[in-house]
Formats: structure tokens, sequence, C-alpha cells
């Protein structure tokens, strides 16, 4: 059953050593003796005092998966939204589910709204952001509260084009340095199933990979209709799945996860993208600028060639998963690993924690014993790996990543940004659309 | 006008294909050329296409002579005439009685005595041109694609079991599966040069296609046979129509067709705008229909095909400008990988093996393979498997225009689409057109 907006899949309900053993696998995270849950006195520092920017359904629902991973020590302590009705609705949903103080303390005045919302909360005494606004702002977000020295915890995609990744590369390395630590919503690298089988498939299980195939094909997801009150600028943000300058279009915003996944078993990002994409069945203008379908073919540097598929449509096949193949098998990261007869030859047997929770007590965990995680560059190529397929689809132009990472001018960021008048982009096309 | 294609095939106008042909009597390759015992040919469909494939013919064996032709427009088959006179001269036997045109003329063609048909006509025809031949004794070239739909394909698998019952030969213009690079590297690849296959890819990635105005005198549907790329019910699209070649490499190498089609694709490159307003003005003298007329082709389709070993292969077809083209297949297996047609390489890059032999053309190839099985009376019979080959392009078609995911089995045993029933081909006569709405995935039926 996959949800559609998240592509969460149900959990069941864990033991409390279940969920130590799968902190203690997470990549990064620190192993603790006798089981401990992971101390509220560590590192010198008591409470971690959290500030949310982006108020909308996936940020509130981040502030519960982290108050959930960290029952102790993890304080809700400013939040804001670009819109007051958001940060209100959020921020009455969260009261009523968090009326311990300790661990939810937001009064008016430490409720910003407004373009400046992220500063002031950054600047309003958090040590740790957790930041889901639409993707196209995320860099910006990122370096504020880098450059701030906050820890952050921030969605995926981190980016919408080329500019907005090099800026994400270059405050992880700011973070790097600053032992800040940045996890990013990509998590399926914190679920035990996914982590053993990468083990396995880095160990040699399925020998030299050949190819793999990932999609995300499901159906439409909400629309937010433009009231006669809203500028352009409000509608469009309001909106903001459908306009590319802040989500990257679907292929960036959701197929992201499933590009991470094979990039991580390949260790590394393709070299090539080569796409094709279009406006099939969601044309109206209330749908932006966006496509609703992309097949795009990623070439790795051993020359193994992927497929990509994603889509939105209603009533149409769906399809959510990966699937890797190598020279002595392949896997569907369903718990199994099948040698090329289909024999199984890996079984995981393991616990399946809620990995949205996972990524928040690893995130806490590794803070807390001075290690922080630093997932910044990792997610910002996996991002990039999805913009380069919408690019080459948008053009008709296979391209290489280094070359979009290095030389691509594309960025999608207004100049301005205030309420007020923003054409929309006109939809993108080969022969129309140039590569830059 | 763009008329991209790596095999040569497209935009040939009748006066280039003859200046590309081998003048008769050249020394052939193939051919048994046993004494004074002719070979008479006939053609339907006297497009680009259709009169190159008699210049193949001619050029696949000296006792090849043309003598019929038949085409839907009176000036297409009275020209063919023509040139095939000039250039063939007594290889020509063409008598005024047997050039034909009109909807039924292939009957008249196919009745004549011949000992094989060209027929190069619009695909959504061929399955009943076939059938026409098969049951008046000739044996067939044709050209792909052989149908558009489920129904046109079962009807080509069952006039190749007709075909054989009669001992008849069937070869097809899927040039690459005599091309002896090909072969030879198919070869290799069959007895396990690079293992257990696992994967592969395979694409029609070119620039577009032309787009042919009104002609004085026609009527809307007589216009849309003439422009047929840009229906889907006369060429299947261009998936169907252009990219059936690689597909067919893909079949090639599984020994078959895949199992399951998942696709997605659109059309929003494709603007004719101008030229089908300048049609229906010409037609109609307004523009109101003019939205139709730009055709109901997609510009892309992307297909995940998976192989009943499970493997998965991706397939694109797309036309669009100013973008980067690729026409090619490739074949990865556990132990390597290789482009069909004349390297294999293990999985680091080496190569394992190369075709060094002598390259021979495939498209004069498939004539001598046709003659040579008639004289020898040991029938060659490539019906089933361009019927598959194109079934399977077709597949990806329906995917991408339904956006559901479709199975062999049901595409081969259940589906119903079928663009040109018996019933409407009796009828077929100049008047007004045939048009479809532009698929949408989601809301588009699968039938």
């Amino acid at each position: 059953m996959v949800n559609a907006s998240s592509g969460k899949r149900r959990f069941g309900r864990q033991s409390r050593r279940d969920f130590l053993k799968v902190t203690a696998l997470s990549a990064g995270a620190v192993i603790l003796a006798g089981g401990r849950l992971p101390s509220a006195r560590a590192a010198g520092t008591d409470t971690i005092k959290v500030g949310l920017i982006g108020c909308g359904g996936r940020g509130t629902e981040a502030v519960v998966d982290c108050l959930t991973a960290n029952p102790a020590g993890v304080q809700v302590w400013a939040m804001g939204d670009l819109f007051k009705d958001r940060l209100d609705g959020s921020h009455a949903g969260l009261s009523k589910k968090f009326s311990d103080k300790a661990r939810f303390d937001v009064p008016g005045d430490r409720k910003f709204s407004g373009w400046d919302n992220h500063e002031k909360v950054i600047a309003s005494g958090v040590d740790m952001i957790i930041t889901a606004t639409p993707p196209g702002f995320r860099p910006m977000i990122l370096k504020a509260a880098i450059d701030a020295g906050k820890h952050v915890f921030m969605e995926k995609p981190v980016a919408v084009d080329p500019a907005g990744i090099r800026s994400v590369i270059e405050s992880s390395a700011s973070a790097e340095a600053k032992k800040l630590a940045i996890v990013a919503g990509t998590q399926r690298r914190h679920e035990p199933v996914y982590i053993e089988t990468i083990k396995r498939i880095h160990d040699g299980m399925i020998g030299e990979l050949v190819s793999a195939q990932c999609y995300w094909n499901q159906g439409l997801l909400w629309v937010h209709n433009r009231k006669p009150e809203y500028s352009d600028m409000e509608w469009q943000v309001r909106n903001w799945l459908y306009f590319t300058w802040l989500s990257g279009d679907h292929i960036v915003e959701q197929h992201v996860h499933n590009l991470d996944v094979v990039n991580w078993a390949f260790n590394s990002m393709p070299a090539l993208a080569y796409g094709m994409g279009g406006r099939a069945a969601r044309t109206s203008q209330d749908c932006g600028n966006i496509y609703d379908h992309f097949a795009v073919e990623f070439e790795y540097e051993n020359r193994a060639r992927t497929i990509s598929m994603c889509r939105q449509t209603d009533k149409a096949a769906d399809r959510v998963s990966e699937r890797v193949v190598g020279t002595k098998g392949y896997s569907n990261f369903d718990g199994t690993i099948c040698d090329h007869k289909g024999s199984q030859i890996w079984k995981y047997d393991g616990p399946s924690p809620n990995p949205y929770v996972v990524e928040h007590a690893d995130l806490v965990a590794g803070i807390r014993a001075g290690k922080p995680l630093n997932e910044g560059k990792r997610v910002a190529e996996s991002t990039l790996t999805a913009i380069a397929g919408r690019m080459s689809a948008y053009t008709g132009r296979a391209l290489k990543l280094d070359w979009a990472l290095k030389s691509s001018k594309l960025d999608l960021l207004p100049k301005n940004l205030a309420f007020g008048p923003l054409p929309v982009e006109p939809v993108c096309m080969p022969g129309k659309t140039a590569l830059i | 006008m763009d008329n991209q294609s790596i095999s040569g095939k497209r935009g040939i106008t009748a006066a280039s294909a003859f200046a590309g042909m081998a003048i008769a009597g050249a020394s052939v390759n193939m051919a048994s050329g046993q004494g004074t015992d002719r070979v008479r040919i006939g053609l339907i469909g006297c497009g680009g296409r259709g009169t190159g494939a008699v210049g193949d013919a001619m050029s696949a064996d000296p006792a090849v002579t043309i003598c019929g032709v038949s085409d839907l427009f009176k000036s297409q088959a009275k020209e063919a005439a023509g040139r095939f006179a000039k250039q063939f001269k007594d290889r020509c036997q063409i008598k005024p009685d047997n050039v034909f045109w009109g909807f039924d003329a292939y009957r008249k063609l196919a009745a004549m005595d011949l000992d094989y048909v060209v027929m190069a006509a619009p695909p959504v025809f061929r399955p009943y041109h076939l059938r026409a031949c098969i049951e008046a004794g000739k044996s067939v070239f044709m050209e792909k694609p052989v149908a558009v739909d489920p129904a046109g394909a079962r009807s080509v698998i069952a006039s190749a079991r007709i075909a054989d019952e009669k001992g008849l030969c069937i070869t097809c213009g899927t040039q690459r599966r005599h091309a002896s690079d090909y072969k030879a590297t198919m070869e290799q690849i069959h007895q396990g040069a690079i293992g257990e296959l696992v994967g592969g890819q395979c694409y029609w990635n070119g620039g577009g296609i032309w787009y042919r105005d009104v002609v004085d005198g026609m009527s809307e549907l007589e216009w849309q046979c003439h422009n047929w790329y840009h229906f889907t019910w006369l060429s299947g699209d261009q998936l169907v129509e252009q990219h059936v070649h690689n597909i067919d490499i893909m079949n090639w190498c599984f020994g078959g067709p895949p199992a399951k089609f998942l696709a997605m694709g659109s059309r929003q490159t494709r603007d004719y705008s101008r030229q089908a307003r300048d049609a229906a003005i010409k037609l109609n003298g307004n523009d109101r229909k003019a939205r139709q007329y730009e055709g109901d082709l997609y510009c892309h389709i992307g297909t995940e095909m998976t192989y009943p070993n499970g493997a998965r292969v991706l397939s694109m077809g797309r036309h669009a400008p100013k973008s980067t083209n690729r026409v090619n297949e490739r074949i990865v297996g556990d132990k390597g990988s290789s482009d069909c047609c004349n390297s294999i390489v293990d999985h680091k890059g080496e190569k394992i093996w190369s075709f060094n032999g002598k390259g021979t053309e495939g498209r004069t190839e498939e004539h001598a393979v046709l003659i040579e099985g008639m004289k020898n009376k040991k029938p060659v019979n490539e019906g089933r498997r361009i019927a598959e080959s194109t079934l399977t392009a077709i597949g990806c078609r329906m995917s991408a225009f339904t956006g559901r995911e479709i199975s062999w089995d049901w595409l081969l045993n259940s589906s119903k689409l079928d663009y040109l029933p018996p019933e409407l081909e009796k009828q077929l006569k100049p008047g007004p057109g045939i048009f479809h709405e532009v698929a949408v995935p989601g809301q588009t039926k699968l039938i």
C-alpha cells in the first residue's frame, strides 16, 4: 500500500529493542552500549531546540517523526511558513499532539510568517532546523542555517537546478567543517532491508552491476486551485508541485527517492542522462508547466545503462520500486536477492521499523555522539541525477552530469521573491527549449 | 523537411530510388541465376520504398522481371510503370492492362500470373494484401511493419500458416536479419558469448518525418492515405512504422517477443498546424478540421519490455527536432554486452569478438533468399516472426496510449483493437476520411 504523496509504506509496531537495533545499523550511527536509548545528556547539550521551516503536510509530519524518534531531549522551539494560515494550522495540530512543553513550546512570538520567516526561525535560538518548504527554496534555507551554525533535517529533493545543487554541495562542505549534521529525507537510506541489501551488493553478491530499473508511477496528487485574491507568486507557491522552479518537476520532487537507491548501489551518480517526457494527460493550465511522465536512460561510468520511469496519471499502471541487476543476480529490494535462474540466494529477516522515524533518531544520535551525519553531498548528487533526467527530457538532448554540475547555468529562482506578478514559464520541449 | 533516416529508407523519392539501383544484369552475390527461367514479380504500393524494393529484387537475381504494378493512385501506378520500363528495359514486362489503381487494385494484381509480389503500401493494408496474394498462390516480399493492430497481426500469422501449407515463401523488410554482420554477431550471442541475457536497449530517436499536402483531385480519405504516416490507423505510429526494426533485433536476441509492456509517451513536439490548415482549406474551404488533420501520432514513446526470462529491456522511439538522435540496439548478458551487429565486449569493456567478414547488404538479400527458397522448393517463411515483432511494437504503443501495463498473451489472444475491420476495408472508396482522437493515458480505453 503506497501513500500517494510520500510513498510511505505501512510499518508494523516495533519493540524498543528492534528500534535500537535499527538505530545501530544505520549508516554512521553510533552503537550504544547496553541497548539504552540515546541519552539526552551527551556532547554537552541538554535539549536540542528545533525550528520548523515550512509547515505543510510533510514538514508537520517530520516534526512528529522527530519527536517520536526522540521522546526526550528534543523540543520544538519555533515555526515558520510563508503563509500564516499554514503556520497556524500546523501549530494547532502539533500543540494538540504534544501538550508537554518540554517537547513543544512555540508561543506566538516564535511563530513567523512572510518571506523572512526562515531567517527569524534560524535566529530564534534553535539548535537545529527541520525544513520542508518547496524544494526551490531549499538551497537558500540550507545555506542560511549552516552559516548560522544550525544542524539540519531537510526534505528531498534538495534543489531544482544545477545552481541550487552547487549551493547545496558548498553548504554541505561548510557543514562538514563546522561539524554540523545534515540529514535529508531519503528515508530508504535508513531502512534496514535496503541497508542490508546494499551491503551485500557492495560485497559482490550479485557481481558487477550491469543494469537497473527504477520507477515512480502513480496517480494524481493534490492541486491547490487559484483564488481570485492570489497574486501569481502566491498561487504558484501554494500550488508548488506544478511549477518547475518550485518542485523541480515530479522526476525531481518524487522520483529522486528511487534514483538515490540506484546511485547507492552503484556508489556514484551516473555519467550520462538521455531522456524523454511530456504532458500526455495532465495538460490543463491549472497544472502549471510540469510534465506528467518521464522515461530516462542513465548510463554509469562502468557503461551500465538503467531505465528510470516516472509518471503521475490516474487510472494508469502504477509502480514504485527499484531493481538492480548484476552479473550474478539481481534484487528488487523486497528483502531478497536472486540469481539469474530465479533462485533466492539471500533473504532479509530483520525488523522493518518506520524509516521516517529512524532518520530522526539517527540524526540526533549522531549529534549527541559528536559524530554528526552529513548526507548533503550524496543527496545533492541524487537530486542532480533527477535534474539531469529532467533537463534531457525538456531539451531532447543527452547530457553529461559532470557538465550539468560544473557548467550548466540553469537557475530557476526568480530574482524577486515577493508577492506579485510572476508569469508562468512556458512548458519546455525539445526544439524550443535550449540546454543551458 | 527533416527526413532523418539511418537506414536510408525514409524520404526516398521515386527518382532517387531509381538512381540508387544497380544496373540490370550487373553481378549479383546470391542469386541462383538458373538459365532463362524468369522470376515474375508485381508491386503493390508504388511509393519510394516499393519502387526501391523492386530495384532490390532486380539486383538480387538477373531473372527477375517486373510484370505489374498497383497503387491507390493512378498517377503513381502509371509513373512507376513508365520509370520501370525506362530503367529495366526488357526486364520490365508491364502491359498497359497490368497497371492497376484504386482501393481494390491489389486484388487485381494478386490475380495476375506472378511468382511473387512486392508489397509496400501503408501498413494497415498489409494483412489484406498478404492474404489476397497467399490465397492466389503467390509468394510475397512485404515491407515492415506488417500490421497496425492486434487484429492485423493475427491475420498475418494466419496467412503465414496458409503460406506454409501451400509451400509459399514470405520474406519481409527487416533487412538487418539478412545482413551478414548482424547474422554473425547474433550467432555468437545465441551460442552464449555474453551468457544469460539480462537486459538491453533499443532506440529509434530521430528528427521527424514528411507531411504531405493535398494533391488536386484527392478526396479526404485519399489525402489521408497519401499522408499516411500521420494517422495511427494507417501507419501504426512511428513506434510501429519505424522502431519495429530495433524491436525486431531485441526479439531476435531473446528468440521471441516480450511477456509484458509498460510504456509512456505523448505528442507535444509534433506541430503541423500550418500544413494541416492548408490541407483543410484545400479540401473543405475552411480550417474547421485542421486539428484533426494534424494526425494522432505520439512524438515519443518509452517502453520497458520484460522478456519471459525476466530481463527488462528499454525501448525508445521518438521524433524530435534539435535533439540527440540515436538508432541502434544493445544487448546485455551476464558475461558481456553487444551492439548486436559487429562487436561483443566483456563487462570491463574488453573486446571478446569482432565481425571480420564481408558485409552483405540486407535489402537485396531479402529477395535473393526468397527466390532461392522458391527455386529450390525449400520455402522460407518469415511471416510469423515479423508479425510478432510488429505486434511487439504495437504492444509498446498501446501501453503508452492507454497508460496500462499489457501482457503479450492478452495482446495476441484477447485485444479487440481493429482499425480496419473487413466490412470497412471492403467499402473503402474516395470520400470522407477516418479520424481518431489523440490517445490520453488513463482515459483512452484499452481494447
